[in-house]
């Protein structure tokens, strides 16, 4: 890492640690401007570059939008390739933390509404996110801005495989297909996340904590035990499935109402976990869900305060 | 409608991609990289059937090719340079475009004058890849013939076995 000195980047600090490499809040030195450095090591790879790293990269050139963190910059040297992705200071992890659910609440809708439709764009490119979760998702205070950012290096660029998902334990924010199907995941995957960030920010708690319950059980303590009505297709030879004990399901409609969440966001978040993938509300639809219908005036309008936070 | 979209984004990708070549600096069409640059292509083609690779993927080494020699003051003062050059543009094309790669070492065959290390290779690539920018899915001819062939409605096996080929 001493070598971005060379380019003019100072280091700040480590802010992520992956399967590819390491994650660092750096500075531009000459615009004075916050970048973040995913640095990968490519030196032990036997054949050249790899392929991942490769159409990984050129996927990434290819996106821009204002909900996604940009790639700025990718740099070289013979052993790392370094990726410079633009940063911005708050991530939603922090803010959900830092902030009551009272305070919170009047933002939920412009937020979430920019995670989907950076989704959405994301999923246009047939690139799954892969890692959502509130500290990918990144806010500016100022521009009232609300970017994805892919820093966690958890997956490969989005680039579908099943064996990741069963090596990671711990991420609270994958879809429960990851777990039981054995089939690759795709994009609903990536709703699911949404869907536990929205819960996440009306109730100021993970929707699924890690911790401990393992994922899986915690899952099922919400929906009851699948069937093969509300989810047909897993694998229910699956042990991670077959050894749970039945259960009723709770009621996190009537949690989330108590927390003054509208109906309509209640029936769109049900929308986003459900446990069938197939049946899952896709990014773009969920953008035209009622739930956002007295949202979208507001949020054009210049004067609305999206986190005027005393 | 969602194609016409996508056909509009292809579109004004590939105006993008004329403006960025028109300002690089052109080679001039010295004699010795006319024919260097022939027989890479040639070389290029060659292996490219030899492990049935797609015809997207030749297009893809050629594209990287031409672009890296456009672009980079790239002195052909010695023979094997060119030679490099084209293993590294095929096999940045076959992992782009590929599911199956042949190893560097295999790649190297059909009358391959020299054969690098995997070391060298890297080196290049890295080379290529950052004179690209990283941009390795250009829009190419191909791009659009997906979308001719929708249009015309051609439905028999005869065509898809004439799209697949491409």
């Amino acid at each position: 890492m001493e070598k971005v000195k060379d380019w003019n980047y100072k280091v700040v600090e480590k802010i992520g640690q992956g399967v590819f490499g390491e994650v660092y809040k750096c500075l531009n030195l000459e615009t004075g401007k916050k970048v973040a450095i995913k640095m990968i090591n490519i030196q032990n790879e036997p054949e050249g570059v790899p392929s991942y790293l490769i159409a990984g990269v050129s996927l990434l050139k290819e996106l821009e939008h204002d909900n996604i963190v940009r790639l700025l910059d990718v740099l070289t040297t013979g052993r790392y390739v370094y990726l410079v992705f633009e940063y911005l200071d708050l991530d939603l992890g922090s803010f959900i933390r830092k902030h009551t659910i009272t305070s919170i609440r009047p933002h939920i809708k412009t937020i979430l509404s920019q995670i989907l439709v950076g989704l959405a764009y994301y999923h246009s490119h047939n690139i799954l996110h892969g890692d959502l979760q509130p500290s990918n998702v990144l806010i500016d205070l100022k521009s009232k801005k609300v970017k994805l950012a892919d820093f966690g290096l958890t997956t490969s660029f989005g680039v579908p495989h099943i064996e990741y998902s069963y090596k990671e334990v711990g991420s609270p924010y994958k879809a429960p297909e990851s777990r039981i199907r054995s089939s690759v995941y795709s994009t609903p995957h990536d709703v699911w996340a949404v869907g536990c960030i929205f819960a996440e920010m009306v109730s100021g708690k993970p929707l699924f904590p890690c911790g401990k319950k393992d994922h899986l059980s915690l899952i099922v303590s919400l929906f009851g035990k699948p069937t093969k009505e509300t989810w047909p297709g897993a694998n229910y030879i699956s042990d991670l499935l077959h050894s749970h004990p039945q259960c009723e399901p709770a009621d996190l409609a009537e949690q989330l109402l108590g927390l003054g969440l509208e109906p309509p966001g209640v029936e769109l978040l049900s929308r986003m976990i459900s446990l069938n993938p197939t049946t899952r509300i896709t990014a773009r639809n969920a953008l035209n869900h009622p739930y956002f219908k007295d949202s979208h005036s507001s949020l054009s309008s210049p004067h609305y305060e999206a986190f005027g936070f005393p | 409608f969602w194609e016409d979209e996508e056909l509009l984004s292809l579109f004004s990708k590939e105006e993008q991609q004329l403006l960025k070549q028109e300002t690089q600096t052109h080679y001039k069409d010295s004699d010795v990289l006319v024919v260097a640059r022939s027989e890479a292509v040639e070389w290029v083609l060659k292996v490219n059937a030899h492990y049935g690779f797609s015809t997207l993927t030749a297009i893809l080494a050629i594209n990287y090719l031409d672009r890296f020699l456009r672009s980079f003051h790239f002195q052909i003062d010695k023979p094997w340079m060119i030679q490099l050059l084209a293993v590294t543009c095929l096999s940045l094309a076959a992992k782009v475009e590929e599911t199956q790669v042949p190893l560097l070492l295999d790649l190297q065959v059909e009358g391959a004058k020299y054969v690098f290390e995997t070391k060298a290779i890297q080196r290049m690539e890295l080379l290529v890849l950052s004179t690209l920018e990283w941009k390795m899915h250009p829009v190419t001819p191909i791009s659009f013939l997906d979308h001719i062939i929708r249009r015309l409605g051609l439905k028999t096996s005869l065509h898809w076995e004439f799209l697949k080929r491409c």
